[in-house]
């Protein structure tokens, strides 16, 4: 089952295509990363997800409903905290969680003040004192207490200390862990997400041009470290080839399918690539060669 | 049962679990019989996603280095089985791989190599034979 699907989507702004034919589908109790460079898309995606813009083509399908005519009972199954959120800077943190428990009807109070201690918050501190770490943990708890079966983060850990962004990501674990909930995040900080994140999507210019389970697109793409001597066109019999090239006397070739069988008698050295280097990999072909997905 | 994630390593991490969980039986730090945490458990200790753990124990199961007892807990198979012997020397042989890449890496002709390997095998047997 899939939490959230688009399909074709489009969204222009004048001429520019934002969004470009962007296909999406986000499984449940996934934490799903949307990644890619800056002024990619992922914002103007999220806000269709949300249906803060109509799509100029193509659709978008949110707990089987369309976002443009959610009813109040699914928009209070999502949660979203976006890249620059904020209160009043005069609100106390009480007054902050009265009015917005008021909206939902599971609020979790427990929970929220079990959170909010470990960042030493009280009711009647100001929203506006608080350091930018204790601000964006103050919104997030603020979400996780209507008990979101769907959180939506853009940019979630931007601008954080790494002991801060640590505890934010783990909370998101404990979040799917023990509550079942989705999660799509949006982020350009790929080391960061690595950690949490167990389906990506990778995105350029407004399209997704790969997506995949992580652990899978890690057991499948591999780079080869060939002799210079070898045939190419033997490795592109035996794989689907991402990219070659040679560098210092090595043949360096990034295969989408690798299995160790398909190496039987080939001379060669097999890395591994983390997240970064895997979204390099598809950043930088052309969009021409295609979706591997 | 303390395993370690490298997240940023590039070696998937169902991959990098079923090493360290492999390990663990064949040095004897875990116990046949023994019992491991649930999928959910173990998802919570090391903050990764119950599926990632659950495609862990699936393919632990398969290889019948754990088995699942309905109502009971997931537990390291009873008996030495075939299979572990086999993994222990696969193992072994991956290793013996690497030491033989990475000697000929610094230009260690395979004659000295052996030599090592055969110097170090005695400097064992006569530690076994003292004790």
């Amino acid at each position: 089952m899939n939490v959230i699907e688009t399909r074709d989507l489009v969204r222009y702004f004048g001429a520019v295509r934002a969004v470009s034919g962007m296909d999406l589908a986000v499984p449940t109790g996934s934490i799903f990363g949307l990644l890619g460079e800056n002024g990619c898309g992922k914002t103007t995606t999220i806000n269709l997800i949300m249906g803060a813009l109509v799509p100029h083509e193509g659709t978008v399908r949110v707990f089987d409903e369309d976002p443009l005519s959610f009813t109040p009972a699914t928009r209070a199954r999502i949660g979203y905290l976006a890249d620059e959120m904020a209160l009043p800077g005069w609100m106390t943190l009480g007054e902050a969680i009265g009015v917005q428990s008021s909206f939902f009807e599971q609020w979790d109070n427990d929970a929220l003040w079990r959170l909010l201690k470990r960042f030493d918050l009280h009711a009647d501190q100001v929203f506006g004192q608080l350091s930018k770490g204790q601000k964006r943990w103050f919104l997030i708890v603020l979400i996780v207490a209507q008990q979101p079966d769907l959180l939506i983060l853009d940019e979630p850990s931007g601008g954080l200390d790494v002991s801060v962004r640590r505890q934010f990501l783990d909370l998101l674990v404990d979040l799917v862990n023990d509550r079942d909930m989705t999660v799509l995040m949006a982020s350009h900080i790929l080391s960061d997400v690595e950690r949490v994140v167990d389906h990506v999507a990778f995105v350029k210019a407004g399209k997704t041009v790969c997506q995949s389970g992580l652990e899978d697109l890690k057991t499948r793409v591999k780079r080869l470290c060939l002799p210079t001597g070898t045939h190419r066109h033997e490795i592109e019999k035996r794989f689907t080839v991402l990219s070659m090239r040679e560098q210092s006397g090595t043949l360096l070739a990034t295969v989408a399918d690798f299995e160790p069988e398909s190496l039987s008698g080939l001379e060669c050295r097999v890395e591994h690539l983390n997240l970064e280097e895997l979204f390099l990999v598809y950043n930088t072909r052309r969009t021409e060669e295609g979706v591997v997905s | 049962m303390y395993l370690t994630i490298e997240h940023n390593s590039g070696v998937p991490v169902s991959a990098q679990i079923v090493a360290q969980v492999k390990y663990l039986v064949i040095s004897g730090q875990l116990e046949p019989g023994e019992r491991i945490p649930s999928v959910r458990a173990l998802a919570r200790e090391l903050k990764v996603n119950p599926t990632t753990v659950a495609r862990i124990y699936r393919q632990l199961e398969a290889e019948e280095i754990i088995c699942t007892q309905a109502g009971r807990g997931t537990f390291i198979t009873q008996g030495r089985s075939s299979l572990t012997l086999a993994e222990k020397r696969r193992q072994i042989v991956a290793r013996v791989r690497e030491l033989v890449v990475e000697s000929g890496r610094i230009n260690l002709d395979y004659t000295e190599l052996r030599k090592l390997v055969e110097m170090e095998i005695a400097r064992i047997e006569q530690k076994e034979s003292r004790s």
